[in-house]
């Protein structure tokens, strides 16, 4: 698997560290008689029959050994004895896995990575997985099926996704694809089928019944299925001719919308009665899609103009021979042939399962909490990573974008006093967000990113001050501190014939703003590594040497900045539209000051971190008021998070999860230069080359030890 | 003033720099005082002189990071069009073809190898942000052209077995070759090398030799060079030009300054210069 760089997977063993430094301290707990693993056993187990007694329930005054008796009765005792021995054995693997932390963290990065290079280790705990989700929902909670149904999902989810890796690596990715397609569809049917199937699911749990979601993911699978099927064909006809991308996705897109418009244009009493399940009968089910005689044949209309355009198109290219530009890079970057992160993928599919799964069983004042105080900062908290984490540069006033985002909309839907020219449905806001955040942005940072870091706290803390202090005051405009007047209409599309609206209960927000992250999430993966990521990376590094290899410094800072805005502006139609009246005391600089918590903690430079960050400090204070613990007051939040934070900069200053970059950045400037590579030999392994000669021709990368950039 | 330029004007499109009559001054310290010399193309110039004496002082005045009072300095760029580097920002001067090396070396710690020289290749590139994040074709495209040139880049100065390394971690000798590499991705006209066998073993020394000569015959890039080491001077130079106290007292080929009595004088025969030894005993 690993093929390349031999030795490398061999160094975090080699450390030094972890043999030496342990015998004088056996030698030092030799002396009170016992080993070591034995005096740790009996400290667990002490410390978990004090606890148990602690927790017990109170004695009475008649008999006040019932208490003492009653928390050590033999099923309690169990769960606290079972928990003493699971301790003792994260202890035990823990100490075996060497004595500093850093020669620890290499030797745990290793052995996972040995771990998970192996197939059958991996399917054993994917395996592990499944079972502990079975247990889980046959014994421990029957009633509460959908924590061991994710468990289970994620288990399958993951096999499948090692067997479709498999499948690309040994046969073809367009293999992968379709077995892609085939675990998508059966997922579909299980999720649709009222029997048959369906005493596993309800035995199970692990496939909640979602008719509609099951159909949709069905015909996904199968419209995914049947696009392949045309690449195929396209690909075939490629070879005899040029390829041509563009031109055949423009025909796509018009068969496609031909067959829309004749679904629109035909009669859906004829297809309801006759073909129940089929996909008019579901998009009439769910009122996506509505008859429409006339609408339908312009539909129609339209997309056969576009296929007839494509067809001339790529005629016309085929008359006049031209070679298009992009044929002559058949052949893929090279970092795109880095070999597949098992681990990243396997938490991705897992966290991503758990977004979706977890709030449809909660109670609706979790998911309104997911949603509002959640959902947005996630959003937030990627945006403010762009400007402190990749680019470098303290942000303070970071919500004053947010607020503007969030006025904008208020304005263009007429919530406030001032009346706009027309008004906007709440979607076609979004690029006037993101223009007037992004324009504010670009206005503060031109003139003040030609200073030194700290100049721009200074001025952007004054902004974020401003813009409060202005929405609090300019009541004519704004509604003062009492809040925009009128309403702000809530999210609803209408396309052609489609038509929904984001209304009644606050889930579809927070699956609409879960897949705008999501979407903001690989963007801004992409964006770190490329060209401008780079040079971010290089400005922070070093600004001088970034300058002579003919990087603009100020126009990058500045484009991270903006790019921070507009996020930040483009979170503010969200909100706006979410809460649909606005107080100035949204948009206070503590928020800011909360979003950098969120960054700092997470991991600057990661965006995974951001999100991780935004989840725990913003969901973990109001869970605990959901669950009213008796002593936690919610105004207390700030007073916990600093302390959070002094703990954090002692044992963790990269952050929860830092990013690769940061890691390394730390890791130098803490152990000096030399020895950061003994700490961070994760990195090129884990993403080392598989051997492509054949691709790159005169150009072979075939040299020894030769292992490309990073992907993450 | 000792020595005066001679006339240096045989073909303008020749003349890479021309630096006439610069000075710099840093309040009351004069750093370069009425230098004037000129750069052509596809030749190896090397600048030596004691400590202090303005080496990198001057390669801070053609590469823009200092701005000299007094004097001009004319690069001519691609198109034979003359174009003043003096306020011009540093980014401005990589842009029209030259590129450097640092004295101390300046590299992006936290970023690889291929990374690093990646930096250099892409810096000249069009695709911006919403290229990056939307993946589009162009950015695409040119990923995997910067891809392919670093490879290149790399294998040019032998460091394809480390590329996926972090560049803090290299030995000496190949963080000087990878600073080489990285100022070459931004496709130069004109290379400066400031002290760039600095703190390399001699057999290392030999290796940056050969790269040097091999970055002219090769890649076709005029050297600027720095060095203490005469020994690798006079090896590679074509022509050299002696600074003292910011002035240039002598210039000429290598054969020609090794007898020059005033270079011996200040430079070469001076006792506490590092290597005077191995310039003066062949």
């Amino acid at each position: 698997m690993s093929a390349t760089g031999p030795g490398i997977e061999a160094r975090p063993f080699e450390g030094p560290a972890h043999s030496a430094p342990r015998i004088p301290r056996s030698a030092r707990l030799a002396g009170l008689g016992a080993s070591p693993a034995m005096r740790r056993l009996g400290m667990c187990v002490a410390a978990a029959l004090v606890v148990a007694v602690v927790t017990g329930p109170p004695g009475s005054n008649g008999a006040p050994t019932s208490g003492f008796t009653g928390s050590l009765k033999f099923p309690r005792l169990f769960w606290f004895l079972g928990v003493a021995v699971v301790v003792f054995a994260f202890f035990s693997l823990w100490s075996a896995f060497g004595t500093t932390a850093s020669s620890r963290a290499a030797r745990i990065r290793a052995w996972t990575l040995e771990m998970t290079s192996k197939r059958w280790t991996r399917l054993a705990l994917y395996l592990a997985i499944v079972v502990i989700g079975f247990i889980w929902v046959s014994w421990i909670a029957p009633d509460d099926t959908w924590k061991g149904g994710v468990c289970i999902q994620a288990g399958l989810a993951l096999a499948a996704m090692d067997l479709l890796v498999y499948l690309s690596e040994s046969w073809n990715l367009r293999v992968a694809r379709l077995g892609g397609y085939a675990c998508l569809a059966l997922y579909g049917v299980l999720a649709w089928m009222h029997n048959g199937v369906a005493a596993y699911r309800n035995t199970v749990g692990a496939v909640p019944h979602q008719h509609n979601i099951g159909l949709l993911l069905l015909w996904l699978a199968l419209g995914l299925a049947v696009l392949e099927g045309l690449l195929v064909a396209l690909s075939i006809v490629r070879k005899a001719v040029e390829p041509r991308r563009y031109r055949s996705l423009t025909g796509l897109a018009g068969a496609v919308l031909v067959a829309y418009g004749c679904l629109m244009w035909t009669r859906w009493s004829f297809w309801r009665t006759s073909t129940p399940h089929s996909v008019a009968h579901w998009f009439a089910s769910i009122h996506l899609l509505q008859h429409d005689h006339s609408a339908g044949l312009a539909v129609m209309g339209v997309g056969a103009a576009v296929l007839v355009a494509a067809i001339a198109w790529v005629a016309s290219d085929l008359l006049s021979g031209s070679q298009p530009e992009h044929a002559r890079f058949e052949f893929t970057g090279i970092t795109k042939q880095a070999k597949f992160a098992y681990g990243k993928t396997a938490i991705t599919i897992a966290a991503l399962l758990i977004a979706v799964e977890w709030p449809l069983h909660m109670d609706p004042g979790i998911q309104s909490i997911l949603t509002t105080q959640v959902a947005i900062y996630v959003l937030l908290a990627m945006g403010l990573n762009v400007v402190v984490g990749f680019a470098g540069l303290l942000d303070l006033g970071y919500v004053a974008f947010w607020a503007i985002g969030a006025y904008t909309t208020a304005y263009f839907t007429g919530a406030m006093p001032i009346q706009p020219p027309f008004l906007l449905n709440p979607f076609w806001i979004i690029p006037f967000a993101i223009v007037a955040a992004m324009l504010t942005g670009v206005l503060i940072g031109t003139p003040t990113l030609r200073l030194r870091g700290d100049y721009l706290a200074i001025v952007t803390l004054g902004f974020g001050e401003i813009i409060e202090i202005v929405a609090n005051n300019l009541n004519g405009v704004t509604g003062g501190p009492a809040g925009t007047p009128g309403f702000i209409p809530q999210f609803s599309v209408h396309i052609f014939s489609v038509h929904y609206a984001w209304t009644g209960t606050v889930l579809p927000y927070y699956y609409l703003i879960l897949g705008v992250a999501v979407i903001f999430m690989v963007a801004f993966s992409f964006l770190e590594h490329s060209r401008v990521g780079r040079s971010w990376t290089a400005i922070r590094e070093d600004e001088v040497a970034a300058d002579s290899m003919g990087i603009n410094a100020l126009k990058y800072k500045v484009m991270a900045f903006a790019i921070g805005a507009s996020t930040s502006g483009f979170a503010g139609v969200f909100f706006a539209s979410q809460v649909q009246s606005l107080v100035p005391n949204d948009f206070i600089v503590q928020t800011s000051i909360l979003i950098l918590v969120f960054v700092i903690f997470g991991g600057m430079g990661s965006i995974a971190g951001a999100v991780i960050g935004a989840f725990l400090i913003q969901w973990l204070p109001q869970y605990l008021q959901v669950h009213s613990f008796q002593d936690y007051q919610f105004q207390d939040e700030f007073i916990y998070l600093g302390g959070l934070l002094i703990l954090l900069m002692i044992f963790r200053p990269q952050g929860i999860i830092p990013s690769r970059r940061r890691r390394r950045e730390i890791l130098l400037t803490e152990e000096g230069v030399g020895h950061a590579d003994a700490h961070a030999p994760g990195g090129p392994v884990s993403l080392s080359f598989r051997p492509q000669t054949s691709d790159y021709g005169k150009l072979s990368l075939d040299e020894p030890g030769y292992i490309g950039p990073e992907t993450e | 003033m000792t020595y005066t330029t001679p006339a240096t004007s045989t073909e303008s499109t020749d003349t890479l720099f021309r630096v006439d009559h610069v000075t710099l001054r840093f309040g009351g310290v004069t750093s370069l005082s009425d230098v004037s010399l000129s750069l052509h193309r596809g030749e190896l110039l090397s600048v030596i002189g004691p400590n202090g004496a303005g080496k990198t002082s001057l390669f801070n005045c053609l590469t823009g990071v200092y701005r000299p009072q007094e004097g001009s300095i004319v690069f001519t760029d691609k198109n034979g069009h003359a174009v003043s580097v003096v306020g011009r920002k540093p980014y401005r001067v990589n842009r029209l073809g030259v590129a450097r090396t640092f004295q101390t070396s300046r590299m992006f710690n936290a970023l690889t190898t291929f990374e690093n020289v990646k930096i250099g290749v892409e810096s000249k590139q069009h695709s911006g942000a919403i290229g990056a994040m939307l993946r589009l074709p162009r950015t695409r495209r040119e990923e995997h052209q910067s891809d392919l040139k670093t490879l290149e880049l790399l294998r040019f100065v032998g460091l394809t077995h480390r590329a996926n390394e972090l560049s803090s971690t290299l030995p000496y000798g190949d963080r000087r070759r990878l600073e080489i590499a990285r100022a070459l991705g931004t496709n130069p006209e004109v290379l400066l090398l400031d002290e760039p066998a600095a703190g390399t073993n001699p057999a290392e020394k030999v290796e940056l030799a050969q790269l040097i000569r091999r970055v002219i015959s090769e890649l076709g890039v005029t050297v600027l060079l720095i060095e203490h080491d005469m020994k690798l001077v006079m090896s590679v130079a074509e022509r050299i030009i002696v600074l003292n106290f910011g002035q240039v007292i002598a210039e000429g080929s290598p054969a020609e300054i090794q007898r020059d009595p005033v270079v011996i004088n200040a430079y070469l025969g001076a006792p506490d210069t590092e290597d005077e030894t191995a310039g003066g005993g062949s």
